[in-house]
């Protein structure tokens, strides 16, 4: 930027011309600038294979084929895609909302939980209404979990950043000691949950693919969600709730019903990612069942700044990496933490970039964009 | 049995101390930068990578006095991070200290695999205990006080050098200034950008202090997420002690006695599922904080970036 300023500085109409395009397209110099960000992120990452003694360019051609480069591939990443966007959602409603949600892997977790006691122990029921119990069964259970952590906030004013994160090491240990006892199978040797009954699977909607139903579910729920937070009286105040407190509280706004609200939304969107991760993909659970999806969606959150949108896409970037790292692991043994590493970066440099737009639309526009 | 039980009551006191330390480097570290307006959410990940570089470089070289400095190096470097981008950017404080443990999760793992070394996982080398001497056959304080590594003295040395500076240093008032008016401090030409960028940097420093006492003490290992979220129960021990470092000692001494407790159980095999033990920790984390609620103010600038007019 400071180039930018340099070059125009010398010569007064370029810096007119200048400032007139960055007026006109401030949109997508934004999205220029994250995508910038990314690459950056991207570059880092392949600087390390190679540090690591790989090729990065044979890394990435196993991360583009097997991500996107054949059927399955294809297939899988968009099923990788529910559950992040699930839990992003999960995140953004909650920080729109005021509320700072970093639990959502163990609320996926115990969603999860939930869909399974219907999918796995309840009988005789139609498809349609066992997967539609289950699902509901694992919004129940992640707003339950999320639910302590809010309520020590309403009534006690307890950090509920740091609640939601214990509540993510105490679920994976309940549900840890869940598959070692009550949910195991009587007649089984392995840590293994019981799996879901076939009235409890979710359709596959791309033969060959692991790709289910739970794809299309997850768009409509996001475009509900935002229906939910921009065109309705609870949205818009839980918006202000999130965005001025005092104000909320002036304007005659129940704080506490707000909130608990709000609650309720966060954690069901990320019991309902565990639920249909359940019924669609695993129909049973293991240790290691979310795979850090939880964590993930709140960069997918940031990195497609709260707007659907932008989450839709940036789930969609996280779930092509990931895929990816999967295939470049199998294929050129790339480590898959790695994963988080570019992931972690890509955060940093899009939360950086954002204050490079922000600076050069108050230079350009004089006002933020 | 009179006399086995006062066995486990000393071996429990012990290990209380010894499990309290790799919460107190990170507390006090957190407890600096809150003390001057900046949430350090990213003591989780500073911690890790004080864990792998510490392990690392000590068993690379086979000093762990290397591997120490290395370890404070990336924390101090994360630090370096976290200050930039919430001091000089203005991100949010909440959501970079978070991606800084998010991506140090991701790195420490990824390298430790990295090393490519066969199936065992190598030993770093330990420090060496400090031998007292006499002091040691003292009848039950011996025992408790005087057989830990020298890591554990610093802890508590940190805890009188922080309270002397807060409480009885013109830099010390100069510093909580920052975190509670920093308009005020601005005026009287304090610079508050440099406060805080110093704070966060060294808050980053002890908090790998705190993950190098784990690799570089007890275990002689790393594994992934070796600090199973002591970085996140750091910041409620802070809270639990009334942002003051007495509190805060105090504060890590209960959870290193729950954690000494939770660990002496699972050895009696009391067919308590080891699950419910493990969570321990967590769950009084979260009692912790709701003990206090009402009696603690936070620095009253805490998580503002500020702005100069």
């Amino acid at each position: 930027m400071s180039e930018l300023s340099v070059t125009i500085g010398k010569s007064p109409p370029l810096k007119e011309k200048a400032f007139l395009f960055a007026r006109k397209n401030m949109g997508l110099i934004s999205v220029l600038i994250s995508i910038l960000a990314i690459f950056l992120a991207l570059s880092i990452g392949a600087v390390l294979i190679a540090l690591a003694g790989i090729n990065p360019w044979e890394a990435t051609s196993y991360l583009i084929k097997g991500s996107f480069g054949n059927r399955y591939g294809f297939g899988e990443t968009l099923t990788r895609f529910v559950p992040l966007l699930f839990s992003s959602l999960s995140f953004a409603v909650a920080h729109k909302s005021g509320f700072f949600n970093v639990g959502a892997e163990g609320q996926l977790l115990l969603g999860a939980v939930g869909a399974l006691l219907v999918g796995a122990y309840i009988q005789g029921l139609h498809p349609v209404l066992h997967i539609t119990l289950s699902i509901l069964a694992g919004v129940l259970f992640g707003a339950m979990w999320v639910g302590i952590a809010g309520l020590l906030k309403i009534f006690l004013q307890s950090n509920e950043l740091i609640n939601t994160m214990m509540l993510n090491y105490i679920g994976v240990l309940f549900v840890e000691f869940l598959i070692h006892g009550p949910l195991k199978p009587a007649d089984s040797y392995l840590y293994v949950s019981s799996t879901i009954l076939p009235s409890a699977k979710l359709p596959i909607l791309l033969s060959k693919t692991p790709l289910h139903a739970g794809f299309l579910i997850s768009l409509v729920v996001t475009a509900g969600v935002f229906y939910l937070i921009y065109r309705t009286p609870i949205g818009y105040q839980m918006r202000t709730v999130g965005a001025n407190l005092k104000a909320a509280s002036y304007a005659g706004i129940s704080i506490a019903k707000v909130t608990i609200a709000a609650l309720f939304v966060t954690g069901g969107l990320a019991g309902m990612g565990g639920a249909i991760e359940l019924l669609g993909t695993q129909f049973k659970i293991i240790n290691g069942f979310s795979a850090g999806y939880g964590y993930d969606g709140i960069g997918v959150a940031v990195m497609g700044r709260y707007n659907p949108v932008g989450i839709v896409l940036s789930a969609l970037l996280f779930s092509v990496i990931r895929v990816g790292m999967g295939a470049a692991q199998r294929g050129a043994g790339v480590p898959f933490p790695l994963l988080n590493v570019i992931q972690g970066l890509i955060i940093v440099f899009v939360i950086a970039s954002g204050y490079l737009t922000n600076k050069l639309s108050e230079t350009v526009i004089g006002g933020r964009a | 049995m009179e006399n086995s039980l006062a066995v486990i009551v000393v071996t429990w006191l012990t290990m209380s101390i010894r499990m309290s330390i790799p919460l107190l480097f990170p507390s006090l570290g957190g407890l600096l930068a809150q003390k001057a307006g900046i949430y350090n959410f990213g003591l989780e990940g500073m911690m890790l990578c004080g864990a792998y570089f510490g392990y690392y470089g000590s068993y690379r070289t086979g000093n762990p006095w290397i591997g120490l400095l290395m370890g404070m190096a990336a924390g101090g470097l994360l630090g370096f991070i976290l200050a930039f981008t919430s001091i000089k950017l203005r991100v949010s404080q909440l959501v970079i200290g978070l991606g800084i443990s998010i991506f140090a999760l991701g790195l420490t793992g990824f390298l430790f695999r990295g090393i490519g070394i066969s199936t065992t996982s190598p030993a770093a080398t330990l420090f060496q205990k400090i031998d007292f001497g006499l002091l040691k056959e003292i009848p039950v304080l011996g025992e408790i006080l005087f057989t830990h590594d020298w890591m554990v003295y610093a802890g508590f040395a940190l805890v009188i050098l922080i309270a002397w500076f807060f409480y009885r240093t013109t830099s010390g008032l100069n510093f909580r200034a920052v975190g509670e008016n920093p308009q005020v401090a601005d005026t009287v030409g304090i610079n508050v950008e440099l406060y805080r960028f110093l704070a966060v940097i060294v808050s980053g420093v002890l908090a790998s202090l705190g993950g190098a006492f784990l690799s570089l003490t007890q275990t002689a290992y790393f594994t992934e997420n070796l600090t199973a979220g002591r970085g996140w129960i750091a910041i409620s021990a802070i809270i639990l002690g009334k942002f003051n470092p007495w509190g805060v000692l105090l504060a890590c001494l209960l959870f290193g006695a729950a954690d000494a407790f939770q660990m002496q159980i699972q050895v009696m095999s009391l067919g308590i599922p080891y699950q419910f033990l493990l969570m321990i920790p967590y769950i009084l984390a979260m009692l912790a904080m709701v003990g206090v609620v009402g009696k603690v103010r936070s620095p009253a600038a805490m998580g503002k970036p500020y702005v100069k007019h």
